[in-house]
C-alpha cells in the first residue's frame, strides 16, 4: 500500500501532524500500539492535571471560610479523583479518533518497524510511502540505582497515576517538574512528601528568582528537600542517599516515585538497521525537522529536543510543512512552558542565568502580582510574582517568568512579545483587559 | 525674496537633464549645500545642491521632466513669498505635496498618537522609485521588507495602496529590528522569525543567512514546483542610453576581433620594484594596468590610424590621444577620458585615472569628461576573463579589453622551455575603416611595447 507519510506514533506529535498533513490533502497513515493520544493524554499531561485540579477543590474547600463561605470538614476521594481521570482521558481520547477521522487519516493499532527505503511493516502488513515521520515519543528513564528495580514500592509516573489512596509517606527522586507536580498534589491531599534531588536546586530549567520562590511555597506546603543529595541505593521502601557533607541518610515512604527524567523510545523498530543517527538524548534532526536518513523526520519527545507536548506538535507541522515544499523552521526562543503545582509557575523566552552567560544587556522588572486589582479579588491571602527580562538598548521582552495566580494561562500572551520582538514601548499600545491578572504582565513590562 | 534654484549645467556639452528625484517636498527648510535632487544625464547621475537656503515655495518640474539646464525647478523663501515670477513659463508649479496625499513632514514623528519615534528615514529598500508622502508614511509604521515594486502613480511613482498591497505579503520587520534598520543597519529579504518576519538578529546579514532554507530535494520526495518569484526592473534613463547606443554600435559597424598576448614579466618586476621604492618617489600606486593602458597610449601614437572617429563615411583621425577607460560604478558602465594623454608621464596619467575613476564611482564626474574618446580601453582582467568581444563605443574605430595573464611556456634561445606570464589582448576594429593587417600591426606593437616596457619610459 502506497502513501504520501507513514507516522509511527500517536501522541500529540504524531496525530496532529497526521491531521495537519492530511488536510493538505496528502494520504496518510497513522500507527499506534498503545492508546491514541501518547503519553500527554493517557498517562502524562491531562491525567496529572486532573489530579492537581481535584487537589485545587479541596484547597479551595479549606479557603472558602476568607469568601464568605462555611463548609464542613472537605474530603477528597481518590477512587472518585481516578473516576474523573478516567472519564477525561477516555473522552480526551476518543475526540482523536473522531478528529483523525474526520480528517481522513488511516488509523491502525499496531506496532510498526522501519524496514527501510520508505516501508514500514505493522501486523504482517508492508506499507510504503515517501515520507515517515518516527513519533514514538518516551518513557520514564530509568535510573541504574541498585535496588530500584526490584523494589515493589518503587512507581513511575505511569503507576502512581493508578493509586486509589493517598500514601501517608511519599518520597519522590528527582525535583524536576514531574517530581514537583506529584510532590505537590499528594502533599494538597494529606500526605508526607520527600523529595531527593542530585542537583544543588529543583526545577532546573526555571529562572533561580522564581525557582527560589517555587520552593519556598512548596515547603510552605510541607514538602520536605534534600538538595545536591544523590540516591545510592533502595531497599524495599527506604531509600538511602547521600548528603552534600558525604554522610549517608536514609527516607522512607509507603511508596517511592521515580521521576528522574524521561528517555526517548528508540529501541524495537528498526532505527539502527536503517542507519538514522541517534544517540541517548534522542533521534538527531535539524530545525527542519529531518534525520540523517532521506525521507525520514522526527519529531517530539524521540528526538530530545524539548520535551513539552505542545513543542512536539509544532514540530510535526514544521517538518510536515517541509515534507510538501512549505518551506518551514522551528523556532525555540519563544517555547512557553507551566508547571502546574500550586502555585503554578510559568515562563517563557531566557532565564537571567541565560542572559548572564551569554554576555546579553538587560533590564529587569520583579513585580508582585497583586499589582493586577483582580489578582487580590481572586487569591485572598496567596501571593504571585512576575518578572520580565528585557534588552538593555532596544527594550525588547526577551524573558517572562511568573509564579502564582493562573499566570499559566497569560503566560500565552508574553510568548507573542519575545516571538515577535515586541518592545516596552510597542506593549504599552497594547491594551489589556481590566480586570484580569493578565494586567500584571503589562505592569512588569512596563516597570523594565 | 524669494529665490530660484536652477538646473545645474552638468558640463559644456550638456543641454538638458532629468529630473529623476526630488529630494525635498514644499515646505521643508533647505540650507546651502543640502542635497534637494537627483538629476541624470545622457551620461551620468548627479546630486543637486540647493544653492539658496529657506522654505521651499514651490517645485517647478515632476520627477521625470526632462528640464533645460540654467532653468529654476524650484523657489525658495520665507513661507508666504510671492514666486510667481520665479516659474518657468509654461511651468505648472506644485505647491501641494501631492494631490494624493495628506501633509505627512519628514522630520516630525509619522502620527502624533504614536509615542514611539519611527523616523521616516527607516528608508524603504527600493532606492529608485519615487514613493509618494503617504506610501513613505505607511511603510515608516508598518516595518516590513519593500520589494521593488512597480508604482502604479503617475510615471511610475509609488503610491499607498502599491506598498498597502506588497506589505500583505512580504516579510515583516519586527519592531526591534525596524529600530535598527532606522539605525542604518540593512535588512535582508526574509529573516528567521514567523512567516519569514526580520528578527534583531538577521538584520545586517545576507537573506542566506537569515532565511528559512529550503531543505535540499530527498531521494524520492515529490516536492511541489517551486514559486517563480518575479520582480520587474524598469530601464533607468542611462541604462535606455547605454542599451540603444550599444545595439546601434554592432548594427552599424563591422566589427571583428583579434586575439594576442605580450609577455608581462617586465611589467611584473618592474612593478614590484615599484612596490618597494616606489613611494620615496611618489609612485606608489602605479599598477600593472596603469602601465598597459600607458603603453597603449604610445602606441596610438605610433597607430594614428586607430585613434579616431567614422561616421557618415568620413574617418576623422585625431592627433590627440583622448583614452576612455571602462568604469564599473554603483550607477552602471561608466567611460571618463583622458583628454591629451599622450601628453602625460606615467605617474601624471596614473593619478590621474585613478582621480577620475572614484570621480565616476561617486557620481559626481564632469560629464564633459565622459566625452570625446578617440579610443577605449577596457579592462576585465580582475575578473579572471582571459579574451573577450568589447563592443566599440561609436562613432570611435576601436576598443581594446584586456584580460588576465595566463602561464605559457616559451622555447629560449638555448632550446630550453621556460614559463613566462603572457597578458591577454582582444582589439575589437571597425573592419569598415581598418583591415586585418592594421589591426594586427597595432598590436604588435603594443605587444613590442610592453615587452620593452623601460625603453619606452626613457623615450617619455
Amino acid at each position: 500500500m502506497s502513501y504520501d507519510l507513514i507516522i509511527i506514533g500517536a501522541g500529540p506529535g504524531g496525530y496532529e501532524a497526521a491531521a495537519y498533513a492530511a488536510k493538505l490533502g496528502k494520504k496518510v497513515v497513522l500507527f499506534e500500539k498503545n492508546e491514541l493520544g501518547g503519553t500527554c493524554l493517557n498517562v502524562g499531561c491531562i491525567p496529572t492535571k486532573t489530579f492537581l485540579r481535584s487537589a485545587k477543590a479541596l484547597e479551595d474547600c479549606h479557603e472558602a471560610g476568607l469568601y464568605g463561605v462555611k463548609t464542613q470538614a472537605a474530603v477528597l476521594d481518590m477512587a472518585v479523583v481516578q473516576e474523573r481521570k478516567q472519564k477525561v482521558v477516555s473522552m480526551l481520547t476518543r475526540g482523536v479518533g473522531s478528529m483523525l477521522k474526520g480528517a481522513k487519516v488511516e488509523v491502525i493499532k499496531a506496532e510498526a518497524k522501519l524496514l527501510g527505503g520508505g516501508k514500514v511493516e505493522a501486523a504482517g502488513k508492508v506499507y510504503e510511502a515517501a515520507n515517515v515521520l518516527i513519533a514514538t515519543g518516551s518513557v520514564p528513564a530509568v535510573p541504574p540505582i541498585p535496588g530500584l528495580k526490584e523494589s515493589p514500592a518503587v512507581l513511575d509516573s505511569t503507576g502512581i497515576l493508578n493509586l486509589t489512596q493517598a500514601p501517608k509517606e511519599l518520597v519522590i527522586i528527582g525535583g524536576g517538574v514531574i517530581g514537583l507536580e506529584f510532590a505537590s498534589f499528594f502533599a494538597s491531599i494529606g500526605s508526607k512528601v520527600t523529595i531527593v534531588e542530585m542537583l544543588p536546586k529543583i526545577a532546573p530549567v526555571v529562572d533561580d528568582e522564581i525557582g527560589k520562590k517555587l520552593m519556598a511555597e512548596l515547603k510552605k506546603a510541607g514538602i520536605v528537600f534534600h538538595l545536591s543529595c544523590k540516591v545510592v541505593r533502595i531497599e524495599g521502601n527506604t531509600l538511602v542517599f547521600q548528603d552534600p557533607e558525604g554522610k549517608e541518610q536514609k527516607v522512607s515512604g509507603d511508596y517511592i516515585l521515580n521521576s528522574t527524567g524521561r528517555s526517548p523510545v528508540l529501541r524495537g523498530f528498526g532505527l539502527e538497521e536503517c542507519h538514522v543517527d541517534f544517540d541517548r538524548r534522542g533521534i538527531k534532526t535539524d530545525e527542519f525537522g529531518k534525520t540523517n536518513v532521506p525521507g525520514l523526520w522526527a519529531c517530539g519527545d524521540v528526538t530530545g529536543r524539548c520535551l513539552l507536548a505542545h513543542a512536539a506538535t509544532r514540530e510535526g507541522i514544521v517538518a510536515v510543512n517541509n515534507m510538501f515544499g512549505k518551506p518551514d523552521r522551528m523556532r525555540y526562543s519563544a517555547i512557553p512552558s507551566v508547571i502546574y503545582t500550586h502555585p503554578e509557575v510559568a515562563q517563557v523566552g531566557a532565564t537571567e542565568e541565560e542572559l548572564k552567560s551569554k554576555g546579553i544587556a538587560y533590564r529587569k522588572a520583579v513585580i508582585p502580582m497583586a499589582i493586577a486589582g483582580r489578582f487580590m479579588v481572586e487569591y485572598a491571602g496567596k501571593s504571585g510574582t512576575v518578572k520580565v527580562l528585557v534588552g538593555e538598548k532596544y527594550g525588547q521582552v526577551l524573558g517572562v517568568h511568573a509564579i502564582g495566580g493562573c499566570c499559566g494561562e497569560f503566560i500565552a500572551s508574553a510568548s507573542h512579545m519575545v516571538e515577535l520582538e515586541l518592545r516596552v514601548e510597542d506593549v504599552r499600545q497594547i491594551v489589556f483587559p481590566h480586570p484580569t491578572i493578565s494586567e500584571a504582565l503589562k505592569e512588569t513590562v512596563l516597570h523594565a | 525674496m524669494a529665490t530660484g534654484i536652477v538646473m545645474p549645467k552638468a558640463g559644456n556639452s550638456v543641454e538638458e537633464c532629468i529630473l529623476s528625484k526630488w529630494r525635498i517636498k514644499v515646505g521643508d527648510p533647505i540650507s546651502i549645500g543640502q542635497i534637494i535632487a537627483d538629476i541624470e544625464t545622457d551620461k551620468s547621475a548627479i546630486e543637486v545642491e540647493a544653492t539658496a537656503e529657506g522654505t521651499v515655495l514651490a517645485l517647478f518640474c515632476k520627477e521625470g521632466d526632462l528640464v533645460p539646464v540654467l532653468t529654476n525647478i524650484c523657489a525658495v523663501g520665507n513661507a508666504g513669498e510671492d514666486f510667481a515670477a520665479l516659474a518657468p513659463s509654461g511651468a505648472q508649479p506644485a505647491t501641494t505635496p501631492s494631490s494624493e496625499a495628506a501633509p505627512a513632514p519628514a522630520q516630525v514623528p509619522v502620527v502624533a498618537a504614536t509615542p514611539v519615534q519611527t523616523p521616516v528615514t527607516a528608508a524603504p529598500a527600493v532606492e529608485n522609485a519615487p514613493m509618494s508622502p503617504r506610501a513613505r508614511k505607511f511603510v515608516a509604521e508598518h516595518p516590513f521588507v519593500v520589494p521593488a515594486l512597480q508604482g502604479s502613480g503617475a510615471q511610475g511613482r509609488i503610491i499607498a495602496k502599491d506598498v498597502e498591497e506588497a506589505y500583505q505579503q512580504a516579510p515583516r520587520l519586527s519592531p526591534t529590528a525596524a529600530a535598527l534598520q532606522a539605525e542604518g543597519i540593512k535588512a535582508p529579504a526574509t529573516g528567521s522569525g514567523i512567516s519569514g518576519m526580520v528578527l534583531s538578529s538577521d538584520m545586517g546579514k545576507t537573506t542566506a543567512a537569515a532565511a528559512a532554507e529550503k531543505p535540499a530535494a530527498l531521494a524520492a520526495v515529490p516536492v511541489a514546483a517551486g514559486v517563480d518569484q518575479i520582480t520587474e526592473k524598469p530601464f533607468t534613463h542611462i541604462r535606455k542610453i547605454i542599451a540603444g547606443r550599444l545595439q546601434e554600435s554592432l548594427s552599424s559597424m563591422a566589427q571583428y576581433t583579434l586575439n594576442a598576448e605580450a609577455d608581462v614579466s617586465g611589467l611584473l618586476s618592474l612593478r614590484a620594484r615599484i612596490k618597494e621604492q616606489g613611494e620615496k618617489l611618489g609612485l606608489a600606486n602605479i599598477n600593472i594596468g596603469d602601465m598597459v593602458m600607458f603603453a597603449v597610449i604610445k602606441a596610438l601614437e605610433k597607430h594614428p590610424e586607430m585613434n579616431g572617429e567614422f561616421a557618415n563615411n568620413v574617418v576623422k583621425l585625431h592627433s590627440a590621444v583622448n583614452i576612455g577607460f571602462a568604469c564599473d560604478t554603483p550607477r552602471g558602465l561608466m567611460v571618463p577620458v583622458l583628454h591629451h594623454a599622450q601628453q602625460m608621464s606615467l605617474a601624471q596619467m596614473c593619478n590621474t585615472v585613478k582621480n577620475m575613476a572614484k570621480q565616476a564611482n561617486n557620481g559626481n564626474l564632469n560629464p564633459d569628461l565622459l566625452a570625446g574618446a578617440t579610443f577605449t580601453v577596457s579592462n576585465l582582467g580582475a575578473f579572471g576573463i582571459t579574451t573577450f568581444t568589447p563592443v566599440i563605443s561609436a562613432p570611435q574605430l576601436a576598443i581594446l579589453g584586456v584580460g588576465k595573464t595566463l602561464l605559457r611556456p616559451i622555447r629560449t634561445k638555448s632550446g630550453d622551455i621556460e614559463y613566462r606570464d603572457y597578458m591577454q589582448f582582444s582589439l575589437t576594429v571597425n573592419h569598415m575603416v581598418i583591415d586585418g593587417a592594421p589591426g594586427a600591426r597595432f598590436l604588435q606593437t603594443l605587444k613590442n611595447l610592453i615587452e620593452n616596457f623601460e625603453l619606452i619610459c626613457i623615450a617619455g
